[in-house]
């Protein structure tokens, strides 16, 4: 974890779609309890509205941990330590690599679940 | 010992056949070796699926014409139950994980899994899950209410015969096979990968495996739980899903799919991953996109999480949260597209041969992408209020199933033939077989996605003739008993195989994968030497790698010390770092499991007392093989090993055990979450649901009985940072007083219990806090067993400084019993006063 | 055999590819749209496939290979994919949406209340405080709201060429809209499997002009005719039916199906091999053997002449 290449990266990126996700549908399940909210009816209101922003925030997040990830193996790449011989690198290579690209994936899978909120009534 | 002299490898290999070789006879019950292990898995597997294809025959029939009354519905409906049930539970993850775990040490270049006495346990809790459940068909008292057991359809009121009962507890009991395995494939793909094999060099079978592994970690569990859940509803009364009590029929389907959707994707990974071993193999050139796969496996093993509610589609909840799961259930379809299109530029790229594998693979993706197109069109929600429950489900799901995984079984099964048998298949007869199956499969199910959408509801045992179902349905039966021919042909290839196929070369297929550098058929042992695999090829890149490794060229070359070896080594480089020494044969998993299939009987047969006595047997036979372990006589007392090698695991500060440990938390975990889950739904989603006006336990003294828990744990923690500096004084006293502060702890949760005024029989939420404390006082009781179990065992030397590992695998154990004990305080008792709204 | 069985066409009383009203209409038109769409999709793929495996091209270079496998799977694995879900997603979830509430301004929706029992459906309509069993009536060109009640198991409420389906769930009132947009006969099933007698949890749906519909109500209004020859068949089943069957102005009973409008009803539960209807007559002779409760046990106790009175009486119940 400590590192941005550490294998928990491969992961991370889809751990936090999947928290999202949870957050997202457990949020919307209890409000919609709430009759004050279920029983709004126009398209947008403060909750799609909530839960647009929310995904917004998660998205750019998971944007900047693939960014910061993927500056940090150009760095690798560029100076490589003298202390470590090639054969070390390949893994750190391997993994950074794979987890921009779940961070990427996991942006890509947020917003395309998120995106639903502004456009539906939430409740019905 | 190193030589290419014949006959000191003949005796090098005997020496090695003596420490790990198979017994004969009854002592075969004792076999621990996961080549054999892997072996009974996909034999047991096999005759399931006979058995399950038998019951869908009786399907089609009875379905071929309208008004047909070659059953009635009451067996009608437990035919399908069954041929659901098996196919799922009893065929296809067990034959995937019999894949697993033959495949996987060969594979990654060890000797036998990590824990094989693990791998014999889960195969006869299969087995014997699979005939309890089984047995109840042939008294015709099987299961009735569906593969999926909604309640209340499955709960004692309409369902009062044991046949719910059976379902509960025999798939739970496999259930517990499966997750044993998962634990174990984990481990063994972290852990004891041969040197220098990093992350970035597995065959990506091995990622395919990793990845279903860990999803039957985490996605069996819910399931687990809610069988508890529904058979204590059953049998004791608890309304975890009975509306009047404040449950909700609706959380076990949350549950249930929490499990259930995962679970194809568990299904077809495996399935997936043959096929992107098998292509490479037949285009003699690497996998297109590597890490592009790898980035799929991933994918796949995370979305397909969060897909559950689409087959919920219909229950009534919000469009605006069907919308999200709609876009995540679409959303795989991209790692699996981002697959296909793999596959397909290696085909491109390379130069195919018609291999019978190959065929399979082709017949597999023609099905499997069909299949997965009308699966994206269930994806969205208002064609699927249409034809959910009907026969386009049904049609498309066999698409997925038999395409997304029997082909690729298939395909995977001709392919490794010779490395079962050491023989080769039978070409024409082959072709037979998967032609009559592709044209018989495509004759059944194209067609019924035709009569879904004429209006045909799945599960009715018969309808009228006026309708336009008559045709497609009679097309479908004929088309089925075709497919039935295809499978036979199959069979009999197989079959025959053993006894006229030609014998097989090394390498057969000219592949590059460390598998084939074993004898044909394996030693137990696989390899006589570990050889080093700092690449993704190993026997293209060195195609003398089986003559060096048999001739002893290599690592762990020593077997005078009569220990079964494997190398542990780093869980990202490869790099090694102890030696791992595994147990041998032994009795203990198998009366372990005859044990729990005692405790399952007598569960079916309400006899209580028997259960008592089975579970008390079974956990005394667990406990007795976790005896034999470290520094036991019967497992590695003299820890010599030779100079320059890594120390044996068992006296370093981590091993496979903690490995183990941890996953299974994980599992462990899982199932609490699902109960926390089923906690925070029906206090927001049920109907009925009620808080008592005072909580039935006090939060003061609940809290009283934690404080002894956590002081045991700091306790532990200091003993262990003492062991890893090699300070410890008076470990066995220590280590005493932590029991006696858990038994203190257990004796005032047991309290508690008795004297709190739940009445779980009629209010959900006393059901729910009643679990909750059955829970706790389980891994209390667990806590306070395994560390007095520690002390005896510091007591008998078998652990100490020299050996330190068990009680930090131990300790781990008393950390997950002291957080959940917290987490229930907050959550059953600390929240509900404060967000209670009702 | 695909044509031939195309060629039978899409129709049939529960097809959902020949809908009778907006909802299903909607919903058949994705299905075209898709099935279109992803046939060529799925021949593209396997087209390739195949040709892959034939075609003998002179082995690329590393370079070009992997240039190749980048172009592939981004453009078949992620590309089109993602065009294709977004674009579907753009037209179902406004389509569900607009399924959902079936925008009708000009009338307040029809409220239905649809009990699911094991195994029958029974309707009531509490505006007009009107009950009717296994038969749904509804005027033309209104929506109309079913609300599903059960105290049993799960149920699903499903008319196939009307809409989609909502499980009736105990516990909960769940609520669908519908529209009729032609008169005539549809058929409806339970889709959720509900135990043994599911195959025949079966009701029609009757479609009539507004016009036929305010009268079909007035009629419910009225107790049934009873013609005098039929006098004596009322009086005994009003004695050996009526604990469990309504008929309006005869009996009460609420276990079982109303059977005020029975007449030339297509019988659930019946040996269905041949196409016409059994008469009641014959069905009450020989009822199916595996429906222990239906119909009633009492049946045995009833002697032969009368039940056959009853049943003449019965086939006199026109809708």
């Amino acid at each position: 974890m400590r590192s941005p290449l550490h294998p928990v990266q491969l992961t991370l990126g889809l751990i936090i779609w999947a928290l999202f996700f949870i957050v997202l549908y457990a949020s919307l399940s209890i409000a919609c309890q709430q009759s004050t909210i279920s029983e709004s009816t126009t398209p947008i209101n403060g909750l799609s509205v909530g839960l647009f922003i929310f995904t917004l925030a998660v998205t750019a997040g998971l944007l900047y941990q693939a960014r910061r990830v993927w500056r940090l193996l150009q760095k690798n790449r560029h100076n490589p330590a003298a202390n470590q011989p090639t054969s070390c690198r390949a893994p750190d290579e391997f993994i950074g690599r794979i987890s921009v690209a779940v961070y990427l994936v996991a942006a890509l899978a947020c917003l395309l679940s998120g995106l639903p909120a502004i456009f539906l009534k939430p409740c019905i | 010992m190193s030589s290419d002299d014949p006959q000191a490898a003949q005796d090098f290999h005997h020496q090695f056949d003596k420490v790990w070789g198979n017994p004969r006879g009854l002592l075969a019950l004792t076999i621990v070796n996961h080549t054999t292990i892997g072996l009974r898995f996909m034999v047991t597997g096999g005759v399931f699926f006979l058995i399950g294809g038998l019951l869908a025959m009786l399907i089609r029939t009875q379905l071929a014409l309208p008004g047909h009354d070659l059953l009635t519905p009451e067996i009608y409906n437990q035919v399908f139950t069954m041929h659901g049930t098996i196919m799922m539970f009893l065929f296809a993850v067990p034959v995937m994980e019999g894949f697993a775990i033959y495949l996987i040490p060969k594979m990654i270049g060890a000797r036998d899994l990590v824990f094989p006495r693990l791998s014999a346990f889960g195969y006869w809790c299969y087995l014997l899950g699979g005939i309890i459940l089984t047995s109840s068909l042939v008294m015709e008292i099987a299961p009735a209410s569906g593969w999926f057991m909604y309640t209340p359809l499955s709960s004692a009121v309409y369902s009062p015969g044991p046949g719910s009962d059976f379902w509960l507890l025999g798939v739970t009991f496999v259930e517990i096979s499966a997750v044993s395995a998962g634990v174990e494939l984990v481990v063994s793909i972290m852990r004891t990968r041969t040197r220098d094999m990093g992350l970035q060099h597995m065959p990506l079978f091995v990622w395919y495996i990793l990845a279903m592994a860990l999803m039957i970690v985490f996605g069996f569990p819910p399931l687990i739980l809610g069988s508890i859940l529904l058979e204590l509803e059953r049998a004791a009364g608890m309304p975890f899903f009975d509306v009047a009590g404040g449950g909700d029929p609706i959380l076990w389907q949350h549950l249930f799919w929490l499990f259930g959707h995962p679970e194809v994707y568990i299904l077809f990974l495996p399935a997936a991953g043959i096929i992107s071993t098998i292509l490479p193999v037949f285009c003699r050139r690497p996998i297109a996109g590597y890490r592009w796969v790898v980035l799929a496996i991933i994918t796949t093993g995370f979305i397909s999480f969060g897909l559950w509610v689409h087959h919920m589609f219909t229950v009534g909840i919000p469009h605006l949260a069907q919308a999200f799961f709609s876009a995540a259930s679409m959303m795989v379809a991209i790692p699996t597209a981002i697959q296909v299109f793999a596959w397909l530029a290696t085909l491109w790229n390379g130069r195919p041969t018609y291999e019978p594998p190959m065929l399979w693979a082709l017949g597999f993706l023609f099905i499997f992408v069909a299949g997965g197109l009308t699966g994206v069109m269930l994806a969205l929600v208002p064609f699927d209020w249409q034809v959910h429950d009907t026969h386009f489900v049904v049609a498309h799901f066999h698409f997925v199933l038999v395409g997304g995984v029997i082909f690729p079984l298939m395909a995977g099964i001709y392919y490794w033939l010779p490395h079962f048998s050491g023989r080769m298949p039978h070409r024409s007869l082959a072709r037979w077989g998967f032609w009559l199956t592709f044209i018989g499969f495509n004759a059944t199910f194209i067609i019924m996605h035709v009569t879904g959408l004429l209006g045909m509801p799945r599960r009715i045992y018969t309808y009228d003739a006026d309708l336009g179902w008559d045709l497609p349905n009679l097309i479908s039966s004929v088309g089925s008993f075709i497919m039935a021919a295809g499978v036979a042909a199959c069979l009999l290839d197989i079959v025959l195989h053993f006894r006229f196929g030609k014998s097989a070369e090394r390498n057969p297929w000219g592949a590059d994968t460390l598998e084939w550098t074993t004898s044909l058929p394996p030693s137990a042992y696989n390899f006589a030497t570990l050889p080093p695999c700092p690449t993704r090829h190993p026997l293209w890149d060195n195609p003398d790698l089986q003559s060096t490794i048999e001739h002893g060229h290599h690592d762990l070359a020593t077997i005078d010390h009569g220990r079964r070896e494997t190398w542990g080594s780093d869980p990202i480089t490869g790099k090694v770092r102890e030696i791992i020494h595994l147990p041998g044969n032994s009795w203990l998993p198998f009366l372990g499991a005859v044990a729990t299939a005692g405790l399952c009987i007598s569960l079916l047969s309400k006899q209580y007392e028997f259960a008592v006595a089975a579970a008390l047997l079974s956990l005394t036979f667990l406990l007795r093989w976790s005896w034999e372990n470290g520094a036991h006589p019967k497992a590695a007392p003299n820890a010599e090993v030779v100079e320059g090698d890594p120390p044996l695991h068992s006296r370093t500060h981590d091993g496979p055990g903690l490995w183990g440990m941890n996953v299974t938390l994980l599992a462990n975990g899982s199932l609490f979450m699902s109960l926390l889950f089923g906690w925070f739904y029906l206090w927001t989603v049920a109907p009925q649901w009620q808080f008592p006006e005072q909580s039935p336990l006090s939060a003061n003294l609940f809290a009283l009985a934690g404080i002894p828990l956590s002081l045991a744990l700091l306790w532990f923690k200091t003993i262990i940072k003492h062991l890893k500096s090699e300070t410890t004084k008076r470990l066995t006293q220590q280590l005493w007083g932590i029991s006696l502060l858990g038994t203190i702890h257990l004796a005032s949760l047991i309290g508690l219990y008795v004297l709190a005024p739940l009445n779980a029989q009629k209010s959900a939420h006393d059901a729910v806090i009643t679990v909750m404390l059955l829970y706790q006082m389980l891994h209390s009781g667990l806590a306070v067993i395994l560390t007095a179990l520690q002390a005896l065992r510091v007591h008998k030397g078998y652990v100490g400084e020299m050996a330190p590992y068990e009680p930090m695998v131990v300790e781990r154990w008393w950390v997950y019993t002291t957080g959940v004990f917290w987490l229930i305080f907050i959550a059953a008792i600390i929240m509900p006063p404060i967000w209670n709204i009702n | 055999m695909l044509t031939s069985v195309l060629a039978t066409g899409c129709g049939g009383p529960q097809s959902a590819l020949d809908p009778a009203g907006p909802g299903a209409g909607i919903i058949a038109w994705l299905w075209w749209g898709m099935f279109a769409f992803f046939t060529l999709v799925l021949i593209l793929v396997t087209g390739l496939w195949l040709y892959a495996m034939k075609r003998r091209a002179p082995e690329p270079d590393e370079q070009q290979a992997t240039r190749l496998t980048n172009r592939w799977i981004i453009g078949g694995g992620i590309i089109l994919p993602l065009l294709s879900i977004t674009v579907l997603l753009a037209a179902g979830i406004p389509a569900g949406q607009y399924i959902l509430t079936l925008p009708d301004d000009k009338r307040d929706p029809l409220r239905i209340d649809a009990h699911a029992h094991r195994w029958w459906w029974g309707f009531y309509y509490p505006e007009s405080d009107i009950t009717t069993g296994n038969r749904l009536v509804i005027p033309v060109d209104t929506p109309i709201d079913v609300y599903g009640h059960t105290n049993n198991v799960i149920h699903a409420f499903w008319v196939p060429r009307l809409g989609g389906k909502i499980d009736v769930v105990p516990g909960r009132v769940n609520k669908i809209r519908l529209r009729a947009s032609k008169t005539g006969t549809l058929r409806g099933q339970c889709a959720e499997f509900c135990g043994t007698g599911h195959a025949h949890m079966v009701f029609e749906v009757e479609v009539l002009s507004q016009q036929a519909f305010k009268h079909w109500q007035e009629r419910q209004q009225l107790p049934v005719k009873i013609q005098p020859q039929h006098t004596q068949a009322a009086e005994a089943f009003q004695t050996y039916c009526g604990d469990c069957h309504r008929v309006r102005g005869v009996s009460d009973g609420a276990n079982g199906p109303d059977l005020s409008d029975i007449a030339g009803r297509r019988l659930s539960h019946m040996q269905s091999r041949q196409k016409k209807p059994l008469s009641i007559a014959q069905w009450l002779e020989k009822p199916h053997p595996r429906f222990a409760t239906e119909p009633s046990p009492i049946l045995a106790e009833i002697n032969p002449q009368t039940l056959e009175r009853i049943a003449t009486w019965l086939e006199t119940l026109e809708p």
